[in-house]
């Protein structure tokens, strides 16, 4: 689905990321934990194509990306709602893409539905709650159908319930729609919940990447291992 | 998102308001007046409300509107110098005869005259009510009372100019005030400043009521104000009304314009005065 | 000369239902309008733009705009001026001295770069967050311009309102390019220079309060526009 071959980043004379060839596959929950400063938001730029690496490539199903955002869809830390109500911001993807009115009330109303917010419709989103709001902005994201839903720290700083009731979404989406789904976390339980596969960066490199279960029972690398006795 | 571009609506229509408005406004113009002249002059042919009295008679008589831009001698002059004004109406001889000496007018044609009056306060604190201009000048270049000057190279000013060069005194100190304004501004300045400066008799008769200064010296032959009408010379920009401002003179110079000028009278007095021919 | 009677004589004046005075009023409003509306059209669009990128001498660029900010309006008037002379570049194909169509021009010229700074300011701080998002959602790149231009609509209004403010108590430029011609150019500021010119200071007056009640009326509407907007 999305591979990415040495992937280099520098700005200035730091190495933001060094040489990292990943292979993402269809229908799988990727899950990125590493310390901070370890390149995972850098490396979620580059997959979305909204950084160009100084070296290396990112292929989206044999093509090197051109124009991926009509694929991938994004939600960033702390997503950034347009000043509107929550229906507009759902549509959004919707609106840009030329679909007509009527297709976008069905699409809208059937996804707010299934996130559970379809009484906030009409609200301003100046007028919501945290946890409201990160649904609206996965929800917005996951309405265009992408193949690849990518995940900035989805649930950070938000309620106990808002963030069982996201993980619950994620869980959802991959199963109804085969969506594959990376995030970012700087909580490992988070991933240990629900990510099938689970990736550890440092520092600018990618340690490594293995079914989750098996990452966290045996880890074989030796940063891994010292890296989740540090945070448990 | 089209519900926030509906948020720009309220620009759209407004900017196709003006526009439809402004096209209105355009041909109603046109179609009210054959043509426009635009006469450019000093500011105390407006502001005494001769143009306003006089200029209806010209415009229904010959169905020409005019526009009058009120810009003092110098910025009048230096307007129709470069093309923008028909004809002007102006007091500064001098400058007038090289304005059609160096080919920007046609000819000038004397139209009327008023005088030019030292004004002070009522109590004439530098007492020099009745003495003759050139001592008057003298004792007020003592500087005890201030002399606020017009400055603003507008025949008012040039007249004050070559009164001091007569006197042969170089007007300068902190009694000596030069603000580069209009005629009703320095006579508002002189009034809220206590001192004297020099004025056309029409403007101060007009101001009267609202300032309180007195004439001081008044009715010698050098204080005699002429005012001049010089059309543009099509030579210099051919897209002048030249036709219009021919008009504007005959109508000026005819015995009609002349009795009308005469008449005028602002507070019962009459501010202009026409050549007896 | 007491300051008491000459403001209720105005204020008699200007419910007298004199015609000249209700055409200068609405002289002024519509080449002040007009002025606004138009260099909101082009500058509201060039300020989004240039918060939202980098380019050749933007440092520079964006000085220039800030010194022409406080450009003086007579300054702006009297270059104007000589360029639409008769015996200036322009006049063998459109001649529009002492016009108001002039004074317009004069006006955007005053108010362009008004529009400009304030829209850029703003446009800046929020470009790179509301770009991401959008594009994100899978907007094009023309897209997402619009939808940042949309998300600062508030201070887009806000700075054509400053605009307004001031075109339309400046005097200097119309002055000159206008030639305060009765029935034709004269606007409230230059009627107001005439007539304390001419010692009518009831006159003047009223058309001061005139002016000020404008300003208050079109802040107020704005502004209350504004706070409705964000709160609901």
């Amino acid at each position: 689905m999305i591979v990415t071959k040495a992937i280099t980043v520098k700005a200035d004379e730091k190495m933001l990321l060094d040489s990292i060839s990943y292979q993402f596959n269809k229908g799988i929950i990727y899950g990125i934990i590493g310390p901070n400063g370890a390149g995972k938001t850098t490396y979620l730029k580059v997959i979305s194509g909204f950084l160009k690496p100084t070296k290396g490539m990112v292929y989206f199903q044999d093509n090197s990306i051109t124009n991926p955002q009509r694929k991938i869809a994004v939600v960033w830390q702390k997503p950034y709602l347009l000043q509107t109500t929550v229906y507009n911001n759902v549509a959004y993807g919707l609106k840009v893409r030329g679909l007509s009115k009527k297709k976008i009330e069905v699409l809208v109303s059937d996804i707010l539905q299934l996130f559970q917010i379809s009484h906030l419709a009409k609200r301003k989103v100046a007028n919501i709650s945290g946890g409201e709001s990160a649904k609206v902005a996965i929800a917005r994201a996951v309405i265009t159908s992408p193949d690849v839903l990518i995940l900035d720290e989805p649930t950070a700083s938000l309620d106990p319930q808002s963030v069982v009731d996201i993980e619950e979404i994620i869980l959802n989406l991959k199963d109804k729609y085969k969506m594959t789904i990376i995030f970012v976390t700087h909580n490992m339980f988070q991933a240990k919940r629900i990510a099938d596969i689970t990736l550890l960066f440092n520092n600018g490199q990618f340690i490594e990447g293995q079914p989750t279960k098996q990452l966290f029972s045996n880890p074989t690398n030796e940063f891994t291992r010292k890296f989740l006795q540090l945070h448990q | 998102m089209k519900k926030n571009s509906l948020l720009i609506l309220p620009f759209v229509i407004l900017i196709l308001i003006f526009t439809v408005v402004s096209g209105c406004a355009k041909q109603n113009a046109n179609q009210s007046m054959n043509q426009t002249l635009r006469l450019a002059t000093t500011t105390s042919t407006v502001d005494s409300g001769l143009l306003d009295y006089l200029l209806p008679f010209f415009e229904d008589k010959y169905d020409i509107k005019v526009d009058v831009l009120a810009q003092g001698t110098g910025q009048a002059l230096k307007t129709a110098e470069l093309g923008d004004a028909d004809i002007i109406l102006v007091h500064a001889r001098a400058a007038e005869d090289k304005f059609v000496a160096d080919g920007y007018g046609v000819k000038r044609f004397d139209v009327m005259y008023n005088d030019f009056v030292l004004v002070g306060p009522e109590e004439d604190p530098a007492k020099i009510k009745g003495m003759s201009v050139q001592d008057a000048l003298m004792i007020l270049s003592s500087g005890e009372s201030k002399f606020i000057s017009r400055g603003d190279d507008s025949g008012t000013h040039k007249m004050e100019v070559s009164l001091w060069e007569k006197t042969g005194i170089q007007p300068q100190g902190d009694w000596y005030l030069s603000i580069g304004k209009g005629m009703g501004d320095t006579l508002i300045m002189t009034n809220e400043q206590q001192g004297y400066t020099l004025t056309d008799r029409a403007t101060y008769l007009f101001m009267k009521n609202n300032i309180n200064l007195s004439i001081v010296v008044e009715g010698e032959k050098e204080l005699l104000n002429p005012y001049g009408v010089i059309a543009v010379n099509p030579k210099k920009h051919p897209d002048v009304n030249v036709d219009g401002a021919q008009k504007l003179i005959d109508f000026l110079l005819s015995d009609e314009g002349q009795q009308l000028i005469s008449e005028y009278r602002v507070n019962d007095m009459q501010l202009f005065f026409t050549y007896q021919k | 000369m007491d300051i008491y009677s000459i403001f209720s004589n105005a204020i008699q004046f200007i419910f007298s239902g004199n015609q000249e005075l209700y055409g200068i009023i609405f002289r002024s409003l519509y080449i002040s309008g007009a002025a606004v509306a138009i260099a909101g059209f082009i500058g509201i669009p060039i300020g989004t733009w240039m918060g939202s990128r980098n380019f050749i001498c933007k440092k520079f660029i964006i000085r220039l705009v800030y010194v022409f900010m406080g450009l003086p309006p007579v300054l702006a008037g009297l270059l104007l001026f000589l360029f639409l002379s008769r015996s200036g570049p322009i006049a063998k194909h459109v001649y529009i001295l002492f016009t108001p169509t002039a004074m317009i021009l004069a006006q955007i010229v005053l108010a362009l770069p008004i529009v400009i700074g304030i829209v850029y300011s703003v446009s800046e701080e929020k470009a790179s967050t509301v770009i991401m998002t959008s594009m994100g959602l899978g907007a094009t790149r023309f897209q997402s311009l619009i939808t940042l231009m949309l998300e600062i609509r508030y201070s887009n209004i806000l700075a054509l309102v400053t605009a307004f403010g001031r075109v339309i108590a400046e005097v200097g430029a119309v002055m000159l390019v206008g030639g305060d011609i009765q029935g034709n150019t004269r606007v409230l500021t230059t009627a107001i220079v005439l007539e304390t010119r001419k010692g009518n200071f009831e006159m003047a007056i009223a058309l001061g309060i005139v002016l000020l009640f404008i300003s208050f009326i079109v802040n107020s509407l704005l502004f209350s526009w504004q706070y409705g907007g964000n709160k609901r």
